[in-house]
């Protein structure tokens, strides 16, 4: 019994462990693009996440205030242009979390 | 819809993150204009005075460029945006360019030693002389360009180019020379030009500009 339920913690304790900035799915999907491209614009970016303005801006704030994500901010002629890119922190959070719900996941996974 | 549990896989997304840059039809277009530039090359040489009829193929070419660039810059960028890709897929370029430069090579050897020995032939029988090399100049680089790039309406231009040399031959039966080739030409890269134009219109509905971003 006590066997049994030292078992069952193994594999649901990492779900404590996973990151909950990266865990939010607007959040994932917006690391998940930025982690297979070196840069992009915010433009790009609302086009691959599918996110609205108001709601990628907020995502984006918070996840470059825990020192994921790098913003450059500058002009293209007229126009305002905001480059964003994965920082090392968040490259290797990003890697975490992928390895955290991997096993997380495979203890879920029906046998 | 997916499930949560299902694996992220990073090498799709990477992949559709890529195929969305060629959404927009604009190299497929750039494409369809070098071969008609080919064509015409082709067509008006006998015509045109020497050296100039060599220019025909770079002013084409030159065309091409101008507008792949400025479509790019003025259609593209705005809607879509702007994305920097990692080291992969600038291998995969790498590797278009080197299998393309190959080909380049083997095409300028074969030249030189023709040039040089013009009593050597490359002798095939019936029409098979512009299908085989078609097929192994135009077609095989343009399908490895399109694996390397992951483009597939690369696949099909690449076999209507191989193509246009043999059914050059074929129309050489029931239409004079040059009309044969001009003809042919014409009609594989106004389909080519024709499908990129599509590819934009779509891209253009499914892009809209927006006024202004936020961040």
């Amino acid at each position: 019994m006590a066997k049994k339920k030292a078992e069952s913690e193994d594999i649901i304790q990492p779900l404590s462990d996973i990151d909950k900035i990266i865990h939010e799915p607007s959040r994932l999907m917006i690391m998940s693009v930025l982690y297979v491209v070196e840069s992009a614009d915010f433009v790009f970016l609302r086009n691959q996440t599918g996110l609205t303005d108001g709601n990628l801006s907020s995502h984006l704030n918070r996840l470059e205030s825990v020192g994921y994500v790098e913003v450059e901010k500058k002009f293209k002629g007229k126009k305002p242009q905001t480059i964003l890119k994965l920082s090392k922190e968040g490259r290797e959070a990003f890697e975490i979390y992928r390895e955290k719900m991997e096993q997380v996941l495979t203890g879920l996974s029906e046998k | 819809m997916k499930k949560i549990t299902e694996k992220i896989d990073l090498k799709e997304i990477e992949k559709k993150t890529w195929r969305s840059t060629l959404e927009d039809g604009i190299l497929d277009i750039y494409f369809g204009i070098l071969i008609l530039g080919l064509g015409m090359g082709m067509t008006l040489s006998p015509v045109v005075p020497n050296p100039l009829d060599k220019f025909i193929i770079i002013i084409f070419i030159g065309i091409g460029l101008a507008f792949f660039l400025t479509a790019k810059k003025l259609i593209t960028q705005p809607r879509l945006g702007i994305v920097k890709f990692g080291i992969k897929r600038k291998g995969r370029k790498l590797k278009t360019l080197f299998v393309l430069s190959i080909n380049l090579l083997i095409l300028l050897i074969l030249f030189l030693i023709r040039f040089t020995n013009p009593e050597l032939s490359l002798e095939f029988p019936g029409y098979l002389d512009g299908l085989i090399l078609g097929l192994l100049f135009i077609t095989a680089p343009v399908c490895f360009t399109a694996y390397f790039l992951q483009h597939p309406p690369f696949y099909i231009f690449g076999l209507l180019v191989g193509l246009s040399f043999f059914l050059s031959d074929v129309f050489s039966l029931f239409l004079p020379e040059p009309f044969d080739v001009l003809i042919v030409f014409s009609i594989v890269s106004g389909i080519i030009i024709l499908m990129g134009l599509i590819s934009l219109i779509k891209f253009l509905q499914k892009y809209p500009v927006h006024k202004e971003e936020m961040a």
